[in-house]
């Protein structure tokens, strides 16, 4: 924590216009201060602040940084609307604060209501002072599935417009095709998921990437749900696959439920939630579909980094992680991992 | 062999250029080693640039699957081989063409993470997989 001078200069610059952007709001008497900078994550800029209206509360900017020509995420606006909408349903999500607009001169981005918690999966998976949370953990997920997919998509139309709102094989091949770089083993993938592909078993709103390291959790469990940029329409098993996927149960691979526990226990926790009952065949192609997803994520930032657009050592990383997921997708598919 | 990207000399500019940019927030001894491995590193990639990849195992059955020219560039090969997939033409044995494209993942992972392969892949596959034989 720090102020405003402790910072380099790109970043004062955002700060001196948050407390421009802050009293155009709360009033020339309010005051910002207690900065602290989140270094995680690749994708956007997050100020932590206090807001000093007479209410003392701790909000965070989350400012949209990267082109977005190249990724399939949401534009900071849109996420924002599916943030207001999630939290009047009930969701544990950040309380949405306000949005950047062109006065501002901040770009793309909101302010939110700021949330103590742990994200790093391998502390949650671990350490002592979350077994708790562990222990609750499937209950609360099956619980907030369940009230993410019960929300009536027909309050955010801009979804449509998502290409994963269509056909998801399609839109993934199409993300694909836009990175250019021939992976055989994804287009076997591809071509065993289009022959295998199990009927639609429902439409609904998707977090579209929910698992452990987009969440705020204390030690007594989830607090907030974040990172909303993937969400768009599809089968709600989408997003039951994606948080089973191998690769986010990292060394607890023998619980394919995040790493947590049993597929099972998170279905069973979704359906007595209110969520639909669900079919558990169908299933497992979700969760081959993560795998080739997170492969392509990866291919996604090594695209990024060859071309100059945002270079960086964690992104050509990445282009060397990829054959790891193709391995867990191809031993999936062989039945020889679970 | 047919790996992913970054290629090496990609691998190796990008670790240079990360270098570059924390070596200024240094001082003393440590600047000066900062210095030193970038010009070490600039020299490798001088060095790196009258290399190149010789054909290895992965590039063979890679070229055998498709059945490709030995003269085509490997390059081509991968886009012709991912072609020939999405048009279905390994449609009538997908198993067949699944453990093909594992050994091929297979040479890859022991490059990138040899840590991660199960047990029944980390034996090599060919004699010095990955380089040349």
């Amino acid at each position: 924590m720090a102020d405003a001078a402790s910072f380099d200069v790109d970043t004062q610059r955002v700060i001196e216009r948050l407390r421009a952007a802050v009293r155009r709001r709360f009033g020339e008497r309010a005051a910002i201060g207690n900065f602290t900078q989140a270094t995680l994550g690749g994708s956007n800029r997050t100020i932590l602040f206090d807001l000093e209206d007479g209410s003392a509360r701790r909000l965070v900017l989350r400012q949209e940084t990267i082109p977005p020509d190249y990724t399939p995420f949401l534009p900071a606006d849109v996420q924002y609307r599916i943030l207001r909408v999630v939290y009047e349903h009930g969701v544990l999500v950040p309380e949405p604060v306000f949005e950047l607009d062109a006065a501002d001169q901040l770009g793309h981005g909101y302010v939110v209501g700021a949330i103590a918690g742990e994200s790093l999966p391998k502390r949650l998976l671990n350490d002592a002072e979350f077994a708790t949370a562990r222990a609750r953990f499937l209950d609360q997920a099956g619980t907030e599935l369940a009230r993410i997919h019960a929300i009536d998509p027909a309050l955010l139309p801009i979804l449509e417009t998502s290409p994963e709102s269509g056909d998801p094989l399609a839109a993934w091949m199409g993300y694909y095709d836009r990175w250019v770089e021939p992976h055989p083993a994804l287009e076997f993938a591809f071509r065993w998921l289009e022959r295998e592909r199990p009927p639609v078993t429902a439409r609904t709103l998707l977090h579209g990437d929910f698992r452990l390291g987009n969440m705020l959790v204390g030690s007594e469990g989830i607090r907030a749900l974040l990172d909303w940029e993937c969400a768009h329409f599809g089968d709600p098993l989408e997003d039951f696959g994606w948080l089973c996927t191998r690769s986010w149960r990292f060394e607890h691979v023998a619980r394919p439920a995040a790493g947590i526990g049993l597929r099972e226990s998170l279905y069973r926790a979704y359906e007595r939630a209110g969520g639909r009952t669900l079919d558990r065949a169908a299933a497992r192609w979700w969760e081959i579909f993560g795998l080739v997803r997170w492969a392509l994520y990866n291919v996604m930032q090594i695209y990024g980094h060859v071309t100059g657009r945002r270079r960086s050592p964690a992104f050509a990383a990445c282009g060397r992680n990829t054959c790891l997921i193709e391995y867990d997708l191809l031993m999936t598919i062989a039945g020889k991992y679970d | 062999m047919a790996h992913d990207l970054p290629e090496l000399p990609e691998m190796i500019a990008t670790v240079r250029e990360f270098i570059a940019d924390i070596t200024p927030q240094l001082s003393g001894l440590e600047r000066y080693h900062g210095l030193c491995a970038q010009f070490l590193l600039d020299a490798t990639l001088r060095e790196l640039a009258a290399w190149a990849p010789r054909e290895t195992a992965d590039d063979r059955r890679l070229r055998d699957l498709l059945g490709a020219p030995a003269a085509q560039p490997m390059n081509d090969v991968m886009v012709d081989l991912c072609r020939a997939i999405r048009a279905g033409r390994f449609d009538d044995d997908l198993d067949a063409l699944r453990e093909t494209l594992t050994a091929h993942v297979v040479d890859k992972v022991r490059v990138a993470k040899p840590a991660v392969l199960a047990a029944e892949h980390r034996a090599p596959q060919t004699p010095h997989a990955g380089e040349d034989t």
